[in-house]
C-alpha cells in the first residue's frame, strides 16, 4: 500500500508541474488553449481538438469574457473553418501538421494556439501489390538463379568426381594436392572466394567479368564437397566388388566406371540434393556483386519501394519452388535407378 | 611344366607372417583342394596366386610366366584364373545375365550379342537359365554363387580359383552348389579349392593339401590325407572338425 501512495503523490506532483505554468499566468487578454489528441496517427485515424479550456479577456469587474467564436485550421494553411469547442478531422495523407485554433471573445479580442501532429504510414497491411507489380523482375531474376545453378550444379559433378578420385589415388601427390584443394575450399568463404575470382584474379591478368567469374567461383567451391560426397559413396561400397572386378581381370578404371561408381552414384544422390540445393541458395551471394538474379532484384525493388519485406517474401517462395522441385525430381530419380532387391526399407520389419 | 606353380611364397601383414614359405604345384585338369584352421592362410595363399594379395617374398608362376616380378601383367593373368569368393560378390546393379556378359564384353572384348548369349548359355549350365533377367538381391545365396561361377567359367579360364565358396550358405543351398563344382570338376576344369567341406573334397579332389599356422603340413590324395593322415596335426584338425560335424 505505501506503493500506491508514493504513486498518488508522484502523480500529484506531475500535474502541478505540468499546471504550473497556466496557473501561473496572468494574462489580461484571451487565451486559446488547444489540446489535440492523440498527438501521432496514420490516415484515417480520427484526431478529436479540444478548446475546452481557452478562455476571454479579463473584464474590468474580474470575469472574464466568454468565448463566442471557435475556429480551426487543421492543416496550417490558414484556411479557418468555423466550429464547435470540440473538433473532429481524419488526415488522407501521411505528413507532420500544425493545427490552429483561434478563438474570438465577446470583446472580439482573438487569441491562436498551436499543436504539432504528426500523421504516419500505415501501421497495419502488407502491399502484396508490390510483388505483383514486379513480377516480371522477380521472373528475370529467378532465370539467372536458374541459369548460374544449373551450370554450377552441371560443372561442379564432374569436376568433383574428378577430384573425389584423386583424393583416393595411389598416386601420393595427386592425393595431397586433391586434399588441399577440398580443405582450402571448404574452409573458406564462399563469398570471399567469389570476390577473390571476380575481383583479385584481375589483379594477375584473368578478367572474367561478374557473371562467369561468380559461375567460375560456384563450381568450383561446390566441386569440393560433392568430391567429398562422392569419396564417402565409393568408400561405402563393400571392398569385395572392386576385388571381384580386378579378379575377372577388369582394370582400376574399368571396374570404377562399371562397377564401383554406378553403385556409389546411386548411394549418394541424397547428399548430392543437399548440396545442390544448398548452391540454388548459395547463389544468391553473386547479387553482392553486382550480379542481377533474384536476391538482387529483391533488394532493388524493395528500395524502390520503401517496402522490404513483401519482396524478400516473394523471393523467398520463389527459391523454395526451385529447391522443392530439385528435391522432388532427385526423390524420383533415386526411386527409378534403384537397384531391385537392395535397400533396408525394403526389408519388412 | 605345372599350371600353378607356388615356390616359397611368404605373406606378412606388417609384424605377422601369414604365409612362411608355401611350396604348391597344380597340373591341369587337377582339382586341388586347400584345408585347414581358421587362421592358418589358405584364403591368403590363394589371393596370392593372383596378387589380389601382395606376396611379400616368394614367386608364382601360372601357365608358366612369373606373375610376382614387377613387369608381369598380372591383370592378363587374372583373365585365365579368375576366381570365386565366399561373398559372392556379384554387382548388385546388374541383371545376373548383365553380370556375367560385362566382363565378357570390358575384359574379353567379346561383341554385345555373343557376350549375351555365352552368358546365357552358362547360365544354363549351372541350372538358373531362368534367372538371366534378376538382379542378384532377388536371388538365394546359394543361386547368387552359382552365377559367380557362370561369371568365372564364361570366361573359359584355364584354372578357377575357389575362396571358400559355400562357408557362407546354409547347409540347404551348399548342396546346389557343390553339385556345380562336381560338374565343372567332371568336365576337366583345373580348380583350387580353399574349403571345408571335406565330403566334397573326399569325392571330387585329385589332391588335398593341409595347412597349419602358415606352412603346408600334408599333401596327397584325398583318400590318404583325409582317410589315414600321416602327420598328427592332419589327424588333430580332421578330428575336431569332423567330430563337430558329426555332432551338426
Amino acid at each position: 500500500m505505501r506503493g500506491a501512495h508514493r504513486v498518488l503523490l508522484g502523480a500529484a506532483a506531475v500535474a502541478l508541474v505540468a499546471a504550473w505554468p497556466a496557473a501561473a499566468q496572468d494574462d489580461a487578454g484571451p487565451e486559446a488553449r488547444l489540446s489535440v489528441s492523440p498527438l501521432d496517427g496514420v490516415p484515417g485515424t480520427e484526431f478529436r481538438g479540444s478548446a475546452q479550456f481557452s478562455r476571454g479577456s479579463l473584464l474590468p469587474d474580474g470575469t472574464r469574457s466568454p468565448i463566442v467564436k471557435h475556429e480551426w485550421d487543421w492543416t496550417g494553411t490558414g484556411a479557418f473553418v468555423e466550429g464547435a469547442e470540440r473538433e473532429r478531422h481524419v488526415y488522407e495523407e501521411a505528413g507532420r501538421y500544425v493545427v490552429a485554433l483561434r478563438v474570438t471573445d465577446a470583446t472580439g479580442a482573438t487569441a491562436t494556439a498551436f499543436r504539432n501532429v504528426t500523421v504516419g504510414q500505415p501501421e497495419t497491411g502488407f502491399r502484396w501489390g508490390v510483388v505483383w507489380e514486379n513480377a516480371g523482375l522477380f521472373w528475370k531474376g529467378a532465370q539467372v538463379t536458374l541459369l548460374v545453378s544449373v551450370v554450377a550444379i552441371v560443372a561442379g559433378l564432374p569436376l568433383g568426381l574428378v577430384v573425389g578420385l584423386a583424393r583416393i589415388s595411389s598416386i601420393a601427390p595427386l592425393r595431397w594436392a586433391a586434399a588441399a584443394y577440398i580443405e582450402f575450399l571448404r574452409g573458406t568463404p564462399l563469398l570471399v572466394q567469389i570476390f577473390f575470382v571476380v575481383f583479385g584474379l584481375p589483379e594477375v591478368g584473368i578478367s572474367l567479368g561478374a557473371f562467369r567469374g561468380a559461375i567460375v567461383a560456384l563450381v568450383v567451391n561446390t566441386s569440393a564437397y560433392q568430391a567429398e560426397i562422392i569419396r564417402s559413396g565409393i568408400a561405402a561400397i563393400p571392398s569385395g566388388q572392386m576385388e571381384a572386378a580386378l579378379a575377372l581381370g577388369m582394370t582400376y578404371g574399368q571396374a570404377m566406371r562399371e562397377v564401383v561408381l554406378p553403385q556409389a552414384l546411386r548411394l549418394v544422390i541424397p547428399p548430392l540434393t543437399n548440396e545442390f540445393i544448398i548452391l540454388i541458395k548459395d547463389s544468391s551471394m553473386v547479387s553482392l556483386i553486382g550480379v542481377l538474379e533474384l536476391m538482387g532484384y529483391a533488394r532493388v525493388i524493395g528500395t524502390r519501394t520503401f517496402r522490404l519485406f513483401e519482396p524478400f517474401i516473394a523471393v523467398a517462395c520463389i527459391y523454395f519452388v526451385m529447391t522443392y522441385s530439385l528435391s522432388l525430381l532427385l526423390q524420383w530419380a533415386e526411386r527409378r535407378l534403384a537397384i531391385p532387391g537392395l535397400g533396408v526399407q525394403k526389408v519388412a520389419h | 611344366m605345372a599350371l600353378i606353380e607356388v615356390r616359397g611364397l611368404r605373406k606378412s601383414f606388417g609384424d605377422h607372417e601369414v604365409l612362411k614359405g608355401i611350396d604348391l604345384a597344380v597340373e591341369e585338369r587337377q582339382v586341388v583342394c586347400v584345408i585347414g584352421p581358421s587362421g592358418c592362410g589358405k584364403s591368403t595363399l590363394l589371393r596370392c596366386l593372383t596378387r589380389l594379395v601382395e606376396p611379400t617374398g616368394g614367386a608364382v608362376l601360372l601357365d608358366g610366366v612369373d606373375v610376382t616380378r614387377g613387369d608381369a601383367d598380372i591383370r592378363l593373368a587374372r583373365e585365365r584364373f579368375v576366381t570365386v569368393f565366399q561373398a559372392f560378390n556379384l554387382f548388385p546393379h546388374l541383371t545376373a545375365e548383365d553380370n556375367i556378359s560385362l566382363p565378357l564384353r570390358r575384359v574379353l572384348r567379346v561383341p554385345r550379342e555373343e557376350a549375351a548369349a555365352r552368358a546365357r548359355e552358362t547360365l544354363a549350365r549351372v541350372g538358373l537359365a531362368e534367372k538371366a533377367a534378376a538382379y542378384p538381391g532377388q536371388l538365394s545365396g546359394g543361386q547368387q554363387q552359382r552365377v559367380a561361377i557362370a561369371r568365372a567359367i564364361a570366361m573359359r579360364p584355364k584354372a578357377v580359383l575357389f575362396d571358400e565358396p559355400t562357408s557362407a550358405l546354409d547347409p540347404e543351398l551348399t548342396g546346389e552348389v557343390l553339385r556345380v563344382m562336381r560338374e565343372l570338376a567332371r568336365s576337366g576344369m583345373t580348380m583350387v579349392v580353399v574349403t571345408h567341406e571335406m565330403g566334397f573334397a573326399r569325392e571330387v579332389a585329385d589332391r588335398v593339401v593341409f595347412m597349419d599356422a602358415g606352412r603346408v603340413v600334408e599333401e596327397g590324395p584325398p583318400a590318404q590325407v583325409l582317410v589315414e593322415p600321416r602327420e598328427p596335426r592332419t589327424r588333430e584338425f580332421l578330428r575336431r572338425h569332423l567330430g563337430r560335424a558329426a555332432e551338426g
